[in-house]
């Protein structure tokens, strides 16, 4: 895995999680506009979409993209947030044309818009529905912290500790009592 | 008035008619069974079991289905189209038994023209195809009809030119003649004089008859059942019938220009034509299940590029040593 | 008939109109299924027909849409069992695979050694199975009718050896996190033995009727080319990958279970078409063979199940994970996400031919309607896997 796939971009979080546990070599956080020319990175280095899962948090929406190479195996995790006041990311599906079906199920899903995608139809939900099976109730959510560990930290942005606030008590299973 | 319908001839004709339609319908029986027994045992299984003794009445049980279901038309067909089809379909192949020798005395009529009103009225096929397409309402159907049209179409040329072959070195068009001309024992019959031309016409005979593995026009998986998805009941048992009958009509063809027709080693009759005839169809039933469909494209590059120039080479070396022999 | 031609007049639901509105001049627009012979289960395919050239095609998905994915978040992770036999229950084995990996990566579970050899010779029959459903199930749509017969005999003996054990005939939920459901039985191996000499006998008729036909070749060569770097693009994996050059295998790529311990071989072809998956699955076939060999040989004595395997309503530990399996397919995945209660908090079904599929309207344009059979075919499609 090549360390400095991503230069020159700014992440919000780079970290090596415990690969025994998660699956994952490297889990990246990015901010909505790089996401882009992160996809552009990795398809330049050889690595292919696994899928696109979404997971409703306390914070909004976080679109986890999987990456893997065929050649040297390694799962990155790319994780961009959709904040629940504008839901919409842009479209990987120029870059990486799986993304198109990845993206209109993410929508179907949990109503996230991906702008640019080819095809903004429903995939698997009935056409023109407006369902969001997997949203979730306020109280049933966790914070992006509680849920993902991230592992060894190589680098972390300020903004990231703004965007993803640590728990008041620090502890990460709590759920926060007071607004996050 | 009275003179025409009294005529030795016009009398044999409906004669003729009226026994074609009873050996159509009843070879039509039989071929029925044949095929899904044979398609069983080719495919591991017994066939037809339950109704009669190994399956034996199975073609009266799918008769009486067939007649029993209703007809039925859908919405936006062309009602005059979508039900002339199987009529024009089946009754027209009944035409072309009528120069066919089934022994000496069973031919309907020896004309000195036979072959050609087979060749002739062949291509009526295609009318009936067309019209089901079309009057079908179905885009599927349309599809198949096409597909039906230039596959009959491309094929005819072939048939034409290795039946073409055989008479040139028979020196007559009259079927009796070709069958007169053929001794008894195989190594007297056509098709080892001519043996190119066999294969060119029963090649091009699979494909005129739409079987495997040249079945797209009714290709199951792709186009869901052809010209023929639309319909139900009798009218596809028509359908049915029509494509049973002209392979039997083509084998019958084969048999009488390249087997030796009637003509046995010993007692000769119409039960060696009959037997030829059923050899011929066991074949044709046999490649069905055993091959994969042919794309369309390929199909009909088999025609052009293969069929077409092996049956013109063969038609020039027969003419060829008809002249100087 | 006027469909064709005129646009204002086209009938239909959304998704045609939607793909009427780019509709070229003097072209027919027709749906393919979702009832129809070949598309293997409830797949409708929109086609822009040109004659029989295909100008645009859209595969239309949702017709066996159970939300599988919602349904995880309402189940026990005991109970959820069950429904991994249902999303792909042709390879339904893989599928358990997957998800009690993903369960035992994120809560540490550890699986007893015989365990792990008994989950290898059920998930290899299952792979059999299913490449022996693909191979008849394809012929069948190019038009060989008598194939079919002869791999559901074989399926048959593999349904019957695997029913034995896990009760089911298709649908398993036979693996656990922590082990397997049940122990083998006492005439399990003895079948699986007896079996693996009878399929090897039959590949070289298969071969010899069917995979050296030419008619086969010619419907297979050189239809649905297919380049590396689409199915880079794509995430198209399995057979559909090492049809196309690549000898990647999540088996050894990330290895799970006793498969280190294994040796077999990954096939893969270059010729990127039709004909190359074809080849790639058949020899897939041998090296399943082989791999039983190995593990009934070297199978151990021990339990089936660990001790303290979850209960049904056990906890989780909070975290995620992401965990994939080699199906018969592709690379089957699953991503589990637990909030430290009873149920997950997130389970995304990664299923390969979602993937695999995807790349179908890039591939179709310019095909004729004969290929788009093969290569649907081709790809080995499993609708309800696509659809969750």
């Amino acid at each position: 895995m090549n360390d400095d796939l991503f230069a020159g971009l700014s992440l919000l979080l780079d970290s090596r999680p415990p690969q025994e546990t998660t699956g994952l070599v490297r889990s990246v956080f990015v901010s909505p506009d790089q996401l882009v020319p992160a996809a552009r990175r990795l398809l330049a280095a050889g690595y292919h979409l696994e899928d696109i899962s979404g997971l409703d948090t306390v914070e909004g929406i976080l679109v986890n993209y999987h990456f893997d190479d065929f050649e040297r195996p390694g799962r990155i995790a790319l994780r961009v947030l959709a904040v629940r006041e504008n839901l919409c990311l842009p479209s990987i599906a120029s870059v990486f044309g799986g993304a198109e079906w990845h993206e209109r199920e993410v929508r179907d899903y949990f109503g996230v818009v991906f702008a640019g995608n080819p095809n903004p139809a429903n995939l698997l939900l009935p056409a023109e529905d407006t369902l969001t099976p997997l949203r979730k109730a306020e109280n049933a959510r966790r914070t992006v912290r509680e849920l993902i560990d991230p592992g060894t930290i190589v680098t972390a942005d300020q903004q990231f500790d703004r965007i993803f606030p640590p728990h008041p008590q620090g502890e990460k299973t709590m759920k926060s009592e007071e607004p996050a | 008035m009275l003179k025409i319908i009294f005529t030795e001839d016009f009398i044999r004709i409906v004669l003729a008619a009226v026994s074609v339609m009873a050996f159509v319908g009843a070879n039509g029986l039989v071929l029925v069974y044949m095929e899904r027994k044979l398609a069983g045992h080719i495919q591991r299984r017994p066939g037809p079991y339950e109704v009669g003794w190994h399956g034996l009445l199975q073609p009266f049980a799918d008769a009486g289905k067939l007649v029993g279901k209703q007809l039925f038309m859908p919405d936006g067909a062309d009602a005059l189209l979508y039900w002339l089809a199987p009529l024009v379909s089946f009754l027209w192949v009944l035409v072309l038994f009528i120069p066919i020798p089934f022994s000496p005395l069973l031919t309907a009529y020896d004309m000195d023209l036979g072959l050609v009103l087979i060749l002739a009225f062949a291509g009526i096929n295609l009318l009936a195809l067309c019209m089901a397409g079309w009057g079908s309402n179905n885009k599927w159907s349309l599809l198949g009809a096409a597909r039906a049209v230039a596959q009959s179409v491309a094929y005819e040329i072939p048939l034409l030119l290795a039946v073409l072959a055989v008479a040139f070195a028979t020196g007559s068009l009259n079927l009796s003649t070709v069958v007169q001309d053929q001794g008894g024992w195989p190594w007297q019959w056509n098709v080892i004089t001519q043996p190119l031309a066999f294969m060119v016409y029963f090649i091009c005979a699979v494909a005129e008859t739409n079987r495997a593995p040249f079945d797209l026009p009714e290709a199951e998986s792709e186009l869901t059942a052809g010209f023929h998805t639309e319909y139900s009941g009798m009218a596809f048992g028509l359908f049915f019938l029509a494509e049973y009958a002209k392979m039997i009509v083509v084998c019958a063809l084969g048999t009488a220009l390249f087997l030796g027709g009637w003509k046995g080693p010993l007692f000769s009759g119409v039960w060696w034509f009959l037997a030829k005839m059923y050899l011929l169809l066991f074949v044709m039933i046999w490649i069905r299940w055993t091959y994969p469909r042919v794309r369309f494209d390929q199909l009909l590059n088999i025609n052009w590029k293969w069929l077409l120039p092996i049956s013109l080479v063969n038609l020039m070396a027969t003419a060829l040593f008809v002249k100087i022999f | 008939m006027q469909d064709g031609l005129n646009k204002e007049q086209i009938s239909g639901d959304a998704y045609t109109t939607r793909f009427a509105q780019g509709q070229s001049e003097d072209t027919l627009i027709l749906n393919m299924g979702p009832q129809h012979p070949s598309t293997h289960g409830v797949l409708r395919v929109i086609l822009e027909l040109e004659g029989e050239y295909i100008l645009r095609a859209e595969p239309v998905l949702g017709y066996l849409h159970r939300m599988h994915e919602a349904m995880a978040e309402n189940r026990t992770y005991l109970q959820y069992m069950p429904n991994m036999g249902r999303v792909d229950y042709v390879h339904a084995l893989g599928w358990n695979w997957a998800y009690v990996g993903a369960v035992e990566r994120l809560g540490g579970i550890e699986v007893p050694r015989r365990a792990e050899f008994i989950r290898v010779i059920t998930c290899e029959l299952n792979r059999i199975a299913s490449h022996l459903l693909w191979w008849g199930t394809y012929l069948l749509d190019l038009g060989a009718f008598t194939p079919i017969m002869y791999a559901f005999e074989d399926r048959e003996r593999i349904l019957d050896i695997l029913q034995s054990v896990s009760g089911s005939r298709l649908t398993y939920s036979f693996f656990r996190p922590g082990g397997v459901a049940f122990d083998l039985t006492d005439d399990f191996l003895t079948e699986v033995r007896a079996f693996i000499p009878h399929l090897r006998n039959r590949l070289p008729m298969y071969r010899a009727l069917v995979t050296d036909n030419i008619i086969l070749r010619h419907r297979c060569e050189k239809v649905g080319e297919l380049s590396l770097e689409m199915c880079r693009r794509y995430g198209a994996t399995g057979p559909v990958l090492r049809g196309s050059g690549l000898p990647y295998d999540v088996r050894r790529a990330e290895p799970y279970g006793v498969y280190p311990e294994l040796t077999f071989e990954i096939p893969s072809e270059a010729s990127c078409d039709a004909m190359g998956r074809y080849l790639v699955r058949m020899a897939e076939l041998e090296q399943c063979l082989n791999i039983l060999d190995q593990a009934v040989a070297g199978i151990p004595e021990g339990e089936h199940l660990i001790k303290g395997a979850p209960k049904p309503r056990w906890k989780a530990p909070t975290g995620e994970t992401y965990f994939a399996a080699e199906g018969a397919r592709g690379k089957i995945g699953v991503h589990l996400v637990s909030d430290g209660s009873a149920t997950p908090y997130r389970c995304k079904l990664r299923s390969p031919s979602f993937s695999n599929l995807s790349l179908f309207a890039e591939l179709s344009s310019g095909i004729l309607l004969s290929d788009a059979v093969s290569i649907l075919g081709s790809l080995d499609l499993v609708i309800p896997e696509i659809d969750r």
